[in-house]
């Protein structure tokens, strides 16, 4: 490089070639700047100043009706004596730690039983992903049905079995494992087929020594199987982590019915962090109040992006 | 003899989990299944106990009240064309802003995108306080202006993309140039012909999450004739007298046509969900 330089500097017809060069390097750099200006500016208009804007209100009153006050940090200190923003900051947690850890070890046995040589492996693969490209909205209300203690098929099949009857959808004890339920049966399939691509590479001499040492299908599952698949499973781990966290969906579809009784046992036991931003601001018009909950949520999941990305390069998926 | 026996050895195993496997098929199915049935069902067949299993008759009925009286025909169109555009918009941003960050050099691009990744963090569902008092200052409230725009740049899709251009060889540019191609016959014919795999990742992402999607659009709709379907359905929740047959109805024409989709191109469409599984 230097001695180009030296050479350009000692040679008109070099000094040439280097303007030249030069006039296409900026041709270059204005292609660039063209190619990148519309998507960098929708992301300072539709990211970056919402986020900042974010910040800004949640140390205000702002109702959008009234001309907003600075309150300094009050929002926060009521955001943490709120005993309701408390029991939808536990429910966030409850169902991200309900459904993160059991969906994805449910996840791991099932892509294990589907990586043997079984015959129909791609019949149940997609048998199995079809719940996670479906509309939460709708399955939300089918499984409400199918859950129903009158009218549902569960229960009838339980009341066949002679057990009672079980009041999955109206019981605020059984809703929050019953919204874990649904949003397992979501996710298996996304999960199966990461778990499934991982557990192609794990060589087949592996478990051929494990069978000449003896050991059965199930401790070969727990010393070879889950070691060497461990950095997808902790991936999956965090990705059910961040998408638990933003759930909205499944809670609007079970407390939404109950909007005048938002307050209720039913709606408390299964209100989460974004359904309760969405109320503070949406129903209750508190705006600043509900970007303090918005800023706190996003400092959780903050730290968990941070986790994944610090794990990435040890996810093996990414040929 | 010996072939024999290790068959029979084998088979209790296999077996055993033919049964977990198709358990687990059952539960995976049953909800989409029950709602197929449902559709077909009369009101007194819906809310009979003990439960009736099959429908009596296997007429349209329901999807002829559901589509037209109930609207859902004029859902299915709205969600179609607002799918479609958003996927395309940002399909054509992500790409151009990807092989900017990607193929071009010049000043400032490296720390340009560090920003991005830096704003990769962000979850939308944080944003929707202020994109909601932004839409309401920009008029787009109540438009589809309001559902697309926002959504016309994706930074997880830019930068998705962007890894996957940088995998492509230097000399195919080189060459093209020589020829004497400009930056955008580049892009266009010679890169993005490559990129097929990529970008169908995202556009697999993109379509399942706007079909999908129901916060948004619940915050920037009003009007009953923009509604999506996914607004559809949960006002029929909110309604509380829509009778069940009805919602199952309007269940199996908002999520089977996705299911349809995945079913019948299921081995590429769910190996691209994978290689864009690294969404946070």
């Amino acid at each position: 490089m230097k001695e180009t330089t030296e050479a350009i500097l000692a040679e008109p017809a070099h000094k040439r070639r280097r303007r030249k060069l030069n006039a296409m390097g900026r041709r270059e750099a204005m292609w660039g700047y063209l190619f990148i200006a519309p998507g960098t500016l929708g992301v300072i208009v539709f990211t970056l100043i919402p986020l900042l804007f974010s910040f800004v209100m949640s140390m205000t009153d702002w109702s959008m009706l009234n001309t907003p006050h600075f309150l300094g940090l009050a929002n926060y200190r009521e955001l943490f004596q709120d005993k309701t923003v408390r029991r939808e900051f536990q429910n966030t947690f409850l169902y991200a730690f309900g459904t993160a850890p059991i969906g994805v070890f449910i996840s791991l046995v099932l892509a294990t039983l589907m990586s043997t040589k079984i015959r129909g492996r791609s019949f149940y693969r997609v048998a199995y992903f079809l719940p996670y490209v479906s509309m939460p909205a709708a399955i939300t209300i089918v499984w409400q049905w199918m859950l129903n203690s009158d009218t549902g098929i569960v229960n009838a099949a339980l009341g066949a079995l002679g057990f009672n009857k079980v009041a999955f959808m109206s019981d605020p004890k059984l809703i929050m494992p019953v919204m874990i339920f649904i949003s397992i049966w979501q996710m298996i399939g996304y999960n199966m087929v990461i778990l499934l691509a991982g557990l192609q590479n794990i060589p087949q001499t592996y478990f051929d020594a494990a069978k000449v040492d003896g050991a059965g299908g199930v401790k070969q599952f727990f010393t070879i199987t889950i070691p060497i698949v461990s950095p997808t499973i902790f991936f999956l781990m965090i990705i059910s982590f961040i998408n638990s966290f933003k759930a909205f969906d499944i809670v609007y579809m079970i407390v939404g019915a109950h909007a005048i009784t938002s307050g209720g046992p039913l709606a408390n036991a299964s209100r989460t962090a974004v359904y309760g931003i969405y109320e503070k601001s949406f129903i209750e018009l508190r705006m600043g109040y509900a970007a303090a909950e918005a800023v706190i949520l996003f400092l959780i999941i903050l730290v968990l992006t941070f986790v994944q990305f610090k794990l990435q390069n040890r996810w093996v998926h990414y040929d | 003899m010996t072939e024999k026996l290790k068959r029979r050895r084998i088979r209790p195993r296999s077996v055993l989990i033919h049964a977990v496997l198709l358990l687990g098929t059952v539960t995976m199915l049953l909800p989409f299944l029950w709602m197929l049935l449902a559709s077909f069902k009369t009101y007194q067949e819906v809310m009979h106990i003990p439960i009736i299993w099959l429908p009596s008759s296997w007429n349209l009925d329901n999807y002829v009240e559901v589509l037209g009286n109930m609207h859902f025909g004029r859902y299915f169109f709205n969600t179609l064309v607002v799918t479609f555009l958003t996927t395309a918009i940002q399909l054509t941003f992500c790409a151009l802003t990807a092989y900017g960050f990607s193929r071009l050099r010049f000043p400032g691009r490296d720390a340009i995108f560090f920003g991005f990744i830096c704003l990769l963090m962000v979850p939308t569902q944080m944003l929707i306080v202020p994109r909601y008092i932004m839409m309401v200052k920009f008029h787009w409230l109540d438009s589809y202006a309001a559902l697309i725009i926002p959504h016309f740049i994706s930074i997880y899709g830019t930068f998705l993309l962007r890894q996957y251009f940088m995998a492509l060889p230097r000399d195919l540019e080189d060459a093209a140039k020589i020829d004497g191609c400009g930056y955008i016959q580049i892009f266009l014919q010679v890169l993005m012909p490559l990129m097929t795999n990529a970008c169908l990742a995202l556009v697999v992402y993109t379509v399942v999450f706007n079909w999908n999607d129901l916060l948004w659009p619940l915050l920037v709709l009003n009007s009953e004739k923009l509604r999506t379907l996914a607004i559809g359905i949960a006002s029929m929740r909110d309604e509380h007298t829509v009778a069940r047959h009805l919602m199952m109805t309007a269940g199996v024409i908002s999520t089977f046509p996705l299911i349809l989709v995945f079913a019948f191109g299921q081995k590429k469409l769910i190996e691209s969900m994978a290689l864009s599984g690294i969404k946070g």
